[in-house]
């Protein structure tokens, strides 16, 4: 009879231990919103490897772990699995100015809102289809002390589209300080969104993006995402391009100079991301010297070609002006040349020139195998003028 | 009777039996048998990246060693796996080693506890004993270094009756770097002044290796630490990251300790002056098939000397292209990226890479696939396109159609049929005047190596792994079968490291440094002497040092690897028949089912386990 008992009173207490743990289940929550002082918007964010908020429960624990939730692409977090207690939280590693860590008491349902403001905010943003090309337009105000470090756009079937999350990206590193009159542009060739979806009317989300530098662990900052559907059949035919061979895509200012203009990278590009702008006002405009660059062309056939622009080409009165390339490390020497006006003529805003080498002035025989020098001058401009040069190259 | 047992149980010397199932220092270390033994156990531990490290832990060879062909050499841009996308299959788990080490560390004082009590043995034998002390503990807090950053230095064994004194916090970074150098140099001042002649024990030599490295990756996360900068408690702490002023103190320590090695004179490269380019493709693969080949350039050797679990590798199960995967199913995990192919140099432009150009146009950077309107440039066999490149790829990788183990290795995309249409990556067969062609270059997944999704056999990026296999040795059905040495220390690696150090700081002799960067070239066959820059020394390590698992720490350290790996798709280039011409094309592209892969800038440091039981400051980000 004992060891019946014992039995018993063995499986008895099994039955006991096959109880679910004695903890009670979370019974608060917690919800809130990222908020721009300044604006009352909340700020954009991304969902994967986004900003995030630290928090620790302050209890009777001896070495509390720091917790952490992460924010929704609009900025907004929510929490329903919280104890009710006191918490230190902080939000960290994101696209905003990090506040001193705050202590709060989370019960029943609590609603915390975070309010700072961002690195960068990103204004004015405007998307077109332009030939076969997505371009959007944009402004920053940079609040954050620090330059610029890249600007981007980005695209997904995803709504939460972001640095992280995007089948395609145009990243362009700017490192600049910015004035928030500046208007960039970036554009993405739509045709790689024919290998995600091959035909028919697709709906991509896009979503423009800047990331300061100099703030440690920063993350970009981004506009709303927006959904807009690509027609494949309205898109132009695909325009034969005569690539050539490219002795200088403007991507970088590396080697150029002027006199009197101020050189700087420009987002509107006829290729790449940028072109090269020259604002003031002088006689040489643009100026380079190149390691020998073997163009493959022949002076018979071959062409110099370029996009270049002019804002207002009024102020260009008669004089002497040039365009000229040389094999002679500078000027006038193996030199073949063109003039403004009459070799070629410009019009306000974006000139496609192509110079045939043979119409080309002589000044001795420049060799084509290895030219390593380009000027582009007038000496009699007459007010201070905008010109911008993209993807010089020989065919 | 009972008075009787309690008077002898009182006994004195009933308690001073020497107990019969352990064997006491002074017995064991008396002879070199039991101090080989004894070591032999504790050097399996030393935390070596060999051909059994693996992303889940070091010595990965257990009877089912299955861990699908996850090596480090997979997860860099150097390589891709056959079935395996990602660059972290942990995530920030990957190489954890916190109570590996901490076990280890246990032993290790252990043995130098009994080291002062030995009277068996004498001074010298006692002597090279603590420098193998200093120098497994050199190794392993380089480990622990490399991954946490700061750690509690646990230097003598614990007294686990004084609890308190179990929790140790950690050291800062700087600290923790800087026992790691002064352990070396310990190791370096106790252990034989000459190198071992079978390089298989720590010396002087090996411990200023170990220096060199650990010395090369703590002045790299001071220079480039802002690269990614963190924030939190372990870094206002220390416990991460270091002032940049930390730099120079390293490199100088590195440039030091190679100076020595260079200078010493006793170690040289093996076949230094090979006659010709194929020359220098055996000189350099014979290095790696046996490291006994080459003791001269060797400075550590781990042995393999047994098959079976807990002794032998994997390796050439994993890595042998399908035709010669022998009776083993599950070859051809290791596919050698085109990225890592275009960086090899051909001899008539040296000094620069030089990218696989597939076209007329000259364009390498367009990877959107086969386009019938672009004009490939036209192969009578797929290993012409290759012709004229850096000896030591031939060794490193197998290209299309060259031979390996006498086989043809048959590595095929696709094929352009008569009519114009191409069938890439399907799997099809066409007749053309009488004679069938097959779309993977045979008609049998036994008979070709590439592109189809055979069992996840073929390499996906148009090359095999060659690097470190054994050509003689036919794979069998079974785990742990290979029996390759592995090389943990070698002389162009401290070559490297000095270049490396006398131009990030400044220090040391350019001239020395070039030398050996031009060394290590001529030896690949290369002629011509190339300027020593920044640019010239990492290209030059990444491919002379390719898949000895060195890339992964070497972009950590550099603080590059998320700046490399931002939604990075790694490439491949594909052969294709042209059926119209009977000739072959090759189109860059990405790899097929790759995606998008990205570095998280957390994984620069890993978690430390347990830090709620042991109140440690955890890491950034976890």
């Amino acid at each position: 009879m004992k060891k019946v008992l014992f039995i018993i009173v063995v499986i008895l207490a099994f039955f006991t231990s096959c109880e679910l743990d004695n903890y009670d289940a979370p019974n608060a929550k917690i919800f809130g919103k990222i908020i721009d002082s300044e604006t009352g918007e909340p700020i954009q964010q991304e969902i994967l490897e986004g900003s995030r908020i630290d928090y620790i429960e302050l209890g009777d624990f001896a070495n509390p772990p720091t917790q952490q939730m992460r924010f929704k692409t609009d900025g907004s977090f929510r929490n329903d699995l919280m104890f009710a207690g006191k918490y230190h939280i902080q939000a960290r590693r994101g696209n905003f100015f990090i506040l001193p860590a705050d202590t709060i008491i989370v019960k029943g349902e609590t609603e915390y809102n975070i309010v700072t403001e961002p690195y960068i905010r990103i204004k004015n943003v405007s998307y077109a289809i332009e030939g076969r090309d997505m371009v959007a337009s944009f402004q920053l105000e940079q609040v954050a002390d620090y330059p610029v470090k890249s600007i981007a756009i980005f695209a997904d079937l995803n709504p939460n589209v972001s640095q992280s999350l995007r089948k395609l990206a145009n990243v362009a590193e700017i490192n600049k300080n910015v004035s928030p009159d500046e208007t960039f542009t970036l554009k993405m060739k739509l045709d790689p969104f024919m290998d995600i979806i091959p035909d028919g009317k697709p709906s991509f989300y896009f979503r423009v993006g800047a990331l300061i530098s100099g703030m440690p662990e920063a993350k970009y900052n981004y506009s709303e995402p927006k959904k807009i559907e690509i027609d494949y059949s309205t898109l132009p035919p695909v325009e034969p391009e005569i690539p050539g061979n490219v002795i200088d895509d403007c991507e970088s200012l590396t080697g150029w100079g002027s006199g009197g203009f101020q050189l700087s990278l420009d987002t509107d590009a006829k290729q790449g991301n940028f072109s090269i702008k020259a604002e003031g006002q002088g006689v040489v405009i643009y100026q380079k010297k190149f390691a020998p660059f073997d163009t493959q062309v022949d002076k018979e056939t071959g062409t110099l070609a370029f996009s270049l622009f002019i804002l207002d080409t009024s102020p260009m009165k008669a004089g002497d002006s040039s365009i000229e390339i040389t094999s002679s490390g500078g000027p006038d020497v193996e030199e073949l040349a063109w003039r403004f006006g009459e070799d070629f003529e410009v019009t306000n805003g974006w000139n496609k020139i192509e110079l045939k080498l043979k119409d080309g002035r002589k000044g001795g025989e420049i060799n084509l195998n290895a030219v390593n020098f380009i000027r582009i001058y007038h000496t009699n401009i007459t007010a201070p003028m905008v010109f911008k040069i993209d993807n010089i190259r020989f065919y | 009777m009972l008075i009787l047992i309690l008077t002898v149980g009182c006994s004195d010397s009933f308690l001073d039996v020497k107990p019969t199932d352990k064997i006491t220092g002074d017995a064991l270390f008396s002879s070199q048998e039991g101090i080989d033994a004894y070591l032999a156990n504790l050097y399996r531990q030393i935390p070596i990246e060999d051909f059994n490290a693996t992303p889940e832990a070091l010595n990965y060879n257990p009877g089912d060693a299955n861990n699908a062909g996850r090596y480090p050499i997979i997860f860099t841009d150097n390589a891709i796996g056959s079935e395996n996308s990602s660059i972290s299959p942990l995530g920030a788990n990957d190489y954890n080693y916190w109570e590996s080490g901490y076990r280890f560390n246990k032993e290790i004082n252990l043995l130098k506890d009994v080291i002062g009590n030995l009277t068996s043995v004498s001074e010298e034998v006692k002597r090279n004993l603590m420098g193998q002390v200093y120098f497994m503990k050199a190794y392993n807090y380089y480990a622990l270094a490399k991954r946490y950053g700061g750690v509690s230095l646990i230097t003598d064994t614990q007294d686990f009756l004084n609890v308190e004194g179990l929790y140790v916090p950690r050291s800062t970074e700087e600290e923790t770097w800087d026992y790691v150098m002064a352990v070396c140099d310990s190791a370096a001042v106790y252990l034989d002044q000459d190198p071992d002649p079978k390089r298989r024990k720590a010396t002087k030599w090996v411990a200023l290796a170990l220096k060199s490295r650990a010395a090369l990756h703590a002045a790299s996360v001071a220079k480039f630490w802002d690269k990614y900068e963190f924030t939190g408690k372990a870094v206002d702490n220390g416990l991460v990251g270091m002032p940049e002023s930390a730099a120079d103190k390293y490199y100088a320590q590195c440039i030091q300790a190679c100076e020595e090695i260079i200078k010493s004179g006793n170690f040289s490269l093996y076949k230094q002056n090979p006659a010709n380019p194929n020359e220098a493709t055996e000189n350099y693969r014979l290095i790696f098939e046996d490291p006994n080949n080459a003791l001269e350039e060797a400075i550590f050797i781990k042995g393999f000397n047994e098959i079976g679990a807990g002794y032998g590798s994997n390796q050439d199960n994993w890595g042998n292209p399908n035709q010669t995967r022998g009776a083993w199913p599950h070859p051809g995990r290791f596919n050698p990226t085109l990225e890592l192919i275009d960086e090899y140099e051909r001899y008539d432009n040296p000094g620069k890479s030089s990218p696989i150009v597939t076209t007329k146009d000259g364009v390498v950077n367009d990877y959107s696939g086969y386009n019938a309107r672009k004009e490939y440039l036209e192969f009578d066999d797929p290993q012409d396109i290759f012709e004229g490149k850096d000896a030591r790829m031939f060794a490193t990788v197998i290209v299309p159609n060259s031979i390996w183990k006498d086989t043809k290795i048959i590595i095929q995309a696709g094929y352009i049929q008569p009519d114009g249409k191409a069938v890439i990556m399907a799997d099809e067969r066409m007749d053309v005047n009488g004679k069938m062609y097959y779309t993977f270059g045979a008609s049998d997944p036994a008979l070709y190596s590439g592109f189809s999704t055979f069992g996840g056999n073929m390499t996906r990026t148009g090359f095999g792994f060659k690097k470190f296999l054994n050509s003689s040795y036919t794979p069998r059905l079974g785990w742990n079968f290979s029996t390759t040495d592995w090389i943990d220390f070698r002389y162009p690696e401290v070559l490297l490291d000095y270049a490396e150090a006398v131009l990030e700081s400044g220090q040391g002799d350019p001239v020395l440094a070039a030398e050996g960067l031009n060394l290590i070239r001529k030896r690949a066959a290369h002629k011509t002497d190339i300027p020593l820059t920044i640019e010239n020394v990492l290209r030059e390590r990444r491919l002379e040092l390719v898949y000895e698992n060195k890339r992964y720490w070497d972009l950590l350290r550099r603080r590059n690897y998320h700046e490399i790996f931002t939604q990075r798709e790694r490439k491949a280039l594909m052969p294709v028949l042209d059926l119209r011409t009977m000739k072959y094309i090759f189109v860059r592209t990405n790899v097929p089912r790759g995606g998008q892969v990205t570095f998280n800038p957390s994984w620069y440091y890993k978690p430390i386990p347990g830090v709620g039981v042991s109140g440690l400051i955890q890491n950034p980000h976890y």
